[in-house]
């Protein structure tokens, strides 16, 4: 049988520091090969082999003096740690670590809301907190603010804020909502960013960013300098009214006006939600399945798109926003809505109770006001087996680069084979370009394509000045090397940080191509 | 609105082949013994859900045909994991299976079995199954006899299929059938099962 190491430590080692690790957290909580719970740390979804990506051991700390303790642990033993909070953002790597032999830290078991403040609307929570959770939490304690989550309702609220991820409510930039940070740093010891520095605890932690100094959260999102156990977040006070509304456009070339019009909406917050504008196939998939329209591989041809969007009664895109406020105003706005929209020829503008029986509405009405659930992952019914990974540029929230982003990912995806199944999610000034990549992930073949599809789609889109804001393990090198500006200054000086905070490099080596010393990303990709 | 049916009445009527038994000797590794039965689900619109059902429900705690809301489905086995963690076998769409292999981590069950079936339009059946590698071998074997009607094997056989058991292993195979490709034409198979205690090396 093959053990699976971490790169570089012995055997004895590695059972030296499980040992140690055993000791703090209990036997029960550290899970070994041949565990079968060790496969569940595994990339099932992406388009590269799982065992690249294979986990050593995964270790279950309770509370932060665990945290700290088994971080200390792999300090003395140069153990790699993957830290994890509820390890489900499948499009991106899911629980699995950077590289083969990681130990996941997995935060689930911190799954505390240790606190909301409904005068000042804010909470504090755990890694391990789900959206599912914290939602429950709040109905609950029936408190008058809503929550905001991802599309994957089953994700984490740390873990999705940390990585810059987005929601649909008017506080769907879940990075510009967080307030307070604390962290545990690679020599054990922990860390509270902003007012949270001041001895005895400020209030004024989870209110006001900045403290005094550098304002360093960003510091530890997307990057391995520490391991986050607690956030503060803000909080969005129930709207005494909220009015979804979905326009219907008939043309793909219609993203081009859609895009013009919203962005003014946007920057004067008369839509204050993270808007989406939707291709038809992305909705498509809640109805049906590829494999009914087209056996054999290859995109669907347009005279296909067309029917599909009839049957269903969906537009080629499908803009979805929502008001939020006093009655009143959101009327009021609702006019500039209508007027604005009505101007984009042949667009069919919709509410929440013109169409009730629509699914792909539906969960779009609940997201955007912050009900976690689970339909958009019928998408992964839309070739079958699951297989899937997100290309995510971002560009200006114009037009023109909407169409360009467009036009240029579907001819990479048609040739290799795939469908465009892709949305933009348009935050105040940028848009979040999602590409859906689907496929057949039990196809050895068309797995390969996938993976060379994104990896060519990375470079396209450096090309066009285009770069993106998160991705899948397996693309984190070549997507930091995109960001190469100054013969990679960024990169440098983020290598720098992590060599002084971490000396030993046991914190999520390589993640978003962030390498320790004498890990360089050439021998790790 | 979701529905949540049973059609129990659908398999009543069939006539259940024999369980073939697998052998205590064959299910090696950390469990001693088959797991308790598991509840079964199958999702209709499936074209073998029905015959899964009707094989199982010799071996099965509870075994039923539903329509599946994913969102409410993963909130009830959260809700009943919570305090119970049990076996589960489903035929499903891909994305229930991702959802309960992933809600399955958080506890303590692990996947013991996938199984991913392919209609293609010449009137094979391609198979990809991963689990306890004896068990899929004689499920492989069965396969090949049933053609279409695997789903009466996998019923007969979700006692061992969600059971811990040896290291998973992978095995693919093409069947040939006449039959042209049901509406649903790809879909899934898959069991998780407690694992804990957690083991330790």
């Amino acid at each position: 049988m093959n053990v699976i190491l971490p790169r570089g430590v012995s055997k004895e080692r590695f059972a030296a520091a499980t040992s140690a690790m055993r000791k703090v957290v209990g036997d029960h909580w550290v899970i070994l090969d041949p565990n079968p719970l060790i496969a569940g740390y595994m990339d099932t979804y992406s388009a590269a082999p799982e065992s690249s990506t294979a986990a050593s051991a995964a270790v279950c700390p309770a509370s932060v003096e665990e945290v700290q303790e088994v971080v200390k642990v792999a300090n003395q033993h140069r153990i790699p740690i993957w830290s994890i909070s509820t390890g489900k953002n499948f499009a991106y790597g899911g629980p699995a670590p950077r590289t083969a032999g990681q130990v996941v830290l997995d935060l689930r078991r911190m799954n505390r809301v240790i606190e909301v403040n409904t005068d000042l609307g804010y909470a504090i929570v755990e890694p391990g907190v789900g959206y599912v959770d914290f939602y429950n939490y709040m109905k609950r304690h029936k408190l008058p603010y809503w929550i905001d989550c991802a599309a994957n309702g089953m994700g984490g609220v740390m873990g999705n804020t940390l990585d810059h991820g987005v929601g649909y409510t008017a506080y769907g930039d879940h990075l510009l909502m967080q307030c307070g940070m604390e962290v545990v740093l690679a020599d054990g010891s922990l860390m509270r960013t902003g007012m949270g520095a001041l001895p005895g605890g400020s209030p004024s932690w989870p209110l006001y960013k900045y403290g005094y100094g550098p304002y360093i959260d960003g510091l530890f999102t997307q990057s391995n300098f520490g391991v986050v156990t607690k956030i503060g977040l803000w909080l969005m006070p129930e709207p005494p009214a909220f009015r979804p509304f979905m326009v219907q456009l008939q043309n793909e070339d219609d993203l081009y006006q859609v895009t013009e019009l919203l962005r003014p909406l946007k920057i004067n917050m008369i839509i204050p939600n993270a808007a989406i504008t939707v291709h038809l196939l992305w909705e498509a998939s809640v109805w049906t399945t590829k494999h009914e329209w087209k056996t054999g591989s290859g995109a669907l041809p347009p005279r296909t798109l067309r029917q599909i969007a009839e049957k269903f009664n969906l537009g080629m895109w499908n803009f979805y926003a929502a008001l939020y406020g006093l009655p009143e105003v959101v009327e009021a706005n609702w006019q500039i809505i209508e007027s604005t929209f009505r101007s984009i020829k042949g667009a069919k503008i919709y509410r929440e109770e013109d169409r009730k029986d629509d699914p792909s509405f539906n969960y779009r009405v609940r997201l955007m006001r912050g009900e976690p659930n689970l339909t958009e992952f019928s998408l992964m019914n839309w070739v079958g087996g699951g297989g899937h990974i997100n290309f995510s540029p971002i560009s200006p929230a114009s037009g023109a680069d909407a169409m360009k982003q467009f036009q240029m990912i579907r001819k990479a995806c048609e040739k290799f084979g795939f469908d465009y199944i892709g949305e933009f999610v348009i935050g105040w000034r940028e848009q979040h370009h999602i590409l859906m990549l689907m496929f057949n992930r039990y196809d050895a073949d068309e797995s390969r394509r996938a993976h060379d599809c994104f990896a060519q789609l990375i470079n396209d889109a450096a090309a066009e000045g285009y770069g993106e804001y998160r991705t899948n393990l397996h693309f984190m090198d070549q997507i930091a090397g995109t960001y190469g500006a100054n013969d990679g200054a960024l990169l440098r000086m983020q290598r720098h940080i992590k060599r002084a905070l971490d000396p030993a490099g046991i914190l999520a080596p390589g993640k978003n191509g962030i390498w320790p010393l004498g890990e360089p990303p050439e021998t790790n990709s | 609105m979701v529905h949540r049916r049973e059609l129990l009445k659908a398999g009543a009527g069939l006539v259940l082949a024999a369980p073939i038994r697998i052998p205590l000797r064959l299910l090696t590794g950390i469990a001693s013994a088959p797991s308790e039965a598991p509840d079964v689900i199958a999702e209709t619109g499936i074209a073998s859900a029905s015959e899964l059902i009707a094989a199982a429900q010799a071996n099965a705690r509870h075994a039923r045909a539903v329509d599946i809301d994913s969102t409410i489905l993963i909130r009830r086995l959260s809700e009943a994991w919570a305090t119970r963690p049990r076996p589960l076998f489903g035929m499903t769409r891909s994305d229930v299976a991702l959802l309960v292999e992933a809600i399955a981590r958080d506890h303590g069950m692990a996947v013991v079995y996938r199984g991913w079936h392919d209609h293609r339009a010449a009137g094979e059946i391609h198979h990809v199954l991963y689990g306890n590698p004896d068990v899929i071998a004689i499920v492989q074997r069965e396969f090949s006899s049933a053609g279409t009607g695997f789903g009466k094997v996998l019923g007969r056989h979700v006692i061992e299929l969600a059971s811990l058991g040896a290291r998973p292993a992978s095995i693919n195979f093409t069947v040939d059938t006449a039959a042209r490709p049901p509406r649903q034409a790809r879909f899934v198979t898959w069991a998780v099962a407690p694992a804990r205690p957690a083991m330790v090396v």
